[in-house]
């Protein structure tokens, strides 16, 4: 029936390109129409929508569903991909997150982690592209059920911190769930877009303005300058791994050991008893951001015993002051690196769910002394706003709008070149606009050398062991010299993307190669994101079969205990012979027996059921009935002759 | 490896259309204006000349980067600017920066 619907509607506009926010936490999808940004809620009526998808035995769940159930179903139910993204299984971080994670990562391939839930009874294993993909894919439905068609265009943001890595693998998860990545943007950019937009009418000349962006995961500091509608991103600092989720965790760990003082008994290996504790902390500390002192109540948390606690907000500030120090350290190296005082700051803007914590305004209050924080922007929702308002303008929208705006951002991390001894020979210095284009003289290293490999790392450490590995290519051909006089042109090329392109050209031979770097060592092949886009269409696919099961069910249920109504009504079954009624009193008991005993069958079965059922009911059913508006008359005519098709009915009854 | 920067030979001022005396201000104005209209974000619908207006904005930007910045602007302006060399020569564009503010004093 869906099917038939599809093919008789007209073919779909094209939608906008939107804007969506991938948080660690929460995510949040915008798009620019009717001149200004509409921020979409999902079909729950909610704005941000949960970075959560749940793995069940009957189907999957993405967002506030997702996250609803995970008291439930803690070990299947994943969150914090953006932890894990385009990081390696041994990284550091990583390891600390898994511990806190009611779900399971292993290794995978590569030192890639994978996670690890059961789905249908089967285990299964999700690359953390996929995960976010389906985060994404529901980001993208949500605009659609709004927008009335396809979607097919995005940007997406990312920390300002990301490493290159990180930003590929958040482009792959969007390939994965269907979109076409305009442009991967830093999420305080974005921020400072909705603030710069905000306040174009009420201000002129240039301003200053620091971005602070303490989310779910994640941390960033930018500082702008904005003036006639050029945002110019001065310098950006941040820390890709400190957000609200660490306070929930001290949080946590706080709260076991005291439940093991106060029971002599070790909550840490209960994923669920973890869960119900991180949930309670995380509303602790909203309530901690208005009120100085909070209660902590968990019926029966472990082994049948309550626990009970309180939490100030002195305590709470403690337990977490290393991250809050932490923080301040960056807004002081960001301003270092722009090269500015903080006194020539005009405004500082807060962003990010975070910010709503009194110790971080109070922090920036102090250090900021007679500057208002900024809190006219929405919080959750301004990375989305300004992703929304670079979607398009990228995609040429709203054209007189943005005449006289345009973005110039910058490289966050320093590109290099190795040089032996593993030293890192900066070309581009970290914070550099772009596109850029720098070049930098090379000599060879040893006597007649004939081949040079050309290393490329990104990071700011002297030592490229510390750094991160981009990519590598050889020029060969090089005829043999004493070391130190064969010179090569090495240029690095770095688009409004931020793709970047390396090249080496040999001076006196005019030998030359070059290397685009999309392609890390971490990263998915070509091959493994088509089979993830397949494998997300099939659970797509999955998903609606499920949910077509789910209506056809209902509305055999809700038609069979009508006419069990209807039957007993004696105005309407005053005229019916005995037998007749007898009849249809003795089909509704069987369809209803028969629904408890096939939960989730195929829909056809269903269908069959009530085609049978409404057979039988016609001489009671209204003239006014249209079926419980899932499977209408139009759809499935009455009395059409199905004897045949009533025949298997009669088997699954029996 | 080892490795040192060379530079690209058309002027900095000349990319900028600003004169060699220009003040901060203005070399600041000629550059957003030149960023607002060579930036490839703003040639989006004309594909065939992005690849153009990419060039035109990283000669762009070389040249801002330098010039906005004073003391790179002196080491420039004495034919010495090197950016291989720039933290090593804090002191001696410091050197410049002082000769060109006794000068000054002198006018």
């Amino acid at each position: 029936m869906a099917e038939k619907r599809k093919r008789e509607a007209p073919a779909p506009a094209p939608a906008p390109a939107v804007g969506i926010d991938l948080g660690t936490t929460y995510s949040c999808v915008g798009v620019w129409q009717h001149g200004r940004v509409e921020i979409i809620a999902n079909d729950q009526g909610n704005r941000t929508t949960p970075s959560f998808v749940a793995f069940t035995n009957t189907g999957r769940f993405i967002g506030d569903a997702a996250k609803n159930q995970v008291d439930m179903n803690p070990t299947n139910t994943v969150f914090g991909a953006k932890r894990l993204i385009g990081r390696k299984y041994i990284d550091p971080s990583v390891q600390s997150d898994i511990k806190h994670w009611p779900f399971k990562v292993i290794p995978g391939l590569g030192n890639k982690p994978m996670i690890v839930v059961t789905y249908k009874g089967e285990e299964k294993l999700f690359a953390t592209e996929e995960i976010s993909a389906m985060v994404l894919a529901k980001m993208k439905e949500t605009a659609e059920a709004y927008l009335g068609s396809t979607v097919k265009d995005a940007v997406v943001t990312v920390p300002a911190y990301f490493n290159d890595s990180q930003r590929q693998a958040t482009k792959d998860a969007g390939v994965i769930a269907g979109l076409n990545v305009l442009r991967i943007i830093n999420e305080p950019t974005a921020a400072s877009i909705a603030y710069g937009l905000d306040t174009k009418s009420e201000s002129t000349g240039e301003k200053n303005v620091f971005i602070f962006d303490l989310g779910g995961g994640t941390f960033d500091v930018s500082i702008l300058t904005i003036e006639e509608g050029i945002f110019e991103v001065k310098a950006t600092a941040g820390d890709t791994h400190l957000g609200g989720e660490d306070f929930d965790n001290t949080m946590v760990n706080h709260f076991v050991q005291e439940f093991r003082r106060k029971n002599n008994m070790d909550i840490s290996g209960n994923p669920r008893a973890l869960w119900r504790l991180k949930t309670a902390c995380e509303r602790a500390k909203r309530i901690l951001s208005f009120s100085t002192k909070t209660e902590i109540e968990i019926d029966s948390l472990f082994q049948g015993i309550d626990f009970y606690s309180t939490i100030s907000r002195a305590k709470f500030e403690e337990l977490n002051k290393d991250f809050f120090t932490k923080c301040m350290e960056l807004v002081q190296k960001c301003l270092n690196d722009a090269k500015m005082d903080k006194s020539s700051i005009n405004d500082v803007v807060l962003v990010g769910g975070s910010t709503r914590i009194p110790k971080v305004q109070q922090l920036l209050q102090d250090f900021f002394p007679g500057k208002d924080l900024c809190k006219s922007i929405n919080p959750d929702e301004a990375v989305a706003y300004g992703a929304a308002v670079q979607a398009a303008v990228l995609s040429g929208g709203g054209q007189e709008k943005f005449q006289d705006f345009v973005l110039v951002d910058i490289t966050p991390l320093s590109l290099s070149i190795e040089l032996v001894g593993e030293v890192a020979s900066v070309v581009v210095p970290k914070n550099t606009s772009i596109p850029t284009k720098l070049g930098k003289v090379f000599v060879t290293s040893k006597d007649n050398q004939t081949v040079v490999r050309f290393t490329v790392f990104e990071g700011e450490s002297a030592s490229t062991k510390d750094n991160n590995l981009l990519g590598s290519f050889n020029l060969s051909g090089i005829p043999p010299a004493p070391k130190g006089v064969e010179m090569f042109d090495v240029y690095f090329d770095i688009d409004a993307n931020g793709i970047l392109n390396v090249s080496a050209v040999h001076k006196t031979t005019g030998q030359k190669n070059h290397i685009i770097i999309t392609n890390d060592r971490g990263r998915l092949s070509k091959e493994e994101i088509e089979k993830m886009v397949l494998a997300a269409e099939k659970y797509k696919f999955e998903e609606e079969m499920y949910k077509k099961k789910v209506e056809a069910k209902n509305a055999l249920e809700i038609f069979a205990y009508r006419m069990k109504i209807t039957i007993m009504n004696e105005k309407i079954t005053a005229k019916l012979p005995p037998a007749d009624k007898k009849k249809i009193e003795n089909a509704i008991e069987l369809a209803i027996q028969w629904l408890d005993g096939h939960q989730l069958v195929e829909v056809d079965e269903f269908e069959d059921q009530m085609e049978e059922l409404k057979r039988i009911c016609k001489p009671i059913i209204p003239k006014s009935y249209k079926g419980a508006g899932v499977i209408n008359d139009d759809a499935l005519p009455l009395g059409r002759s199905s004897s045949s098709r009533a025949a298997p009915k009669i088997e699954i009854v029996d | 490896m080892e490795g040192e920067y060379f530079r690209g030979s058309s002027s900095y001022y000349g990319i900028l259309g600003v004169p060699t005396n220009a003040s901060d201000e203005e070399i600041r104005r000629a550059y957003r204006k030149l960023a607002m209209q060579w930036h490839p974000d703003k040639w989006t619908r004309t594909p065939s000349l992005l690849g153009e207006a990419k060039r035109k904005f990283q000669q762009i930007q070389e040249a801002y980067s330098v010039l906005s910045d004073q003391k790179r602007r002196i080491m420039y302006d004495t034919g010495l600017y090197d950016p291989a060399e720039e933290e090593e020569d804090e002191g001696f564009a410091d050197f410049l920066q002082e000769m060109a503010s006794l000068v000054d004093n002198v006018r």
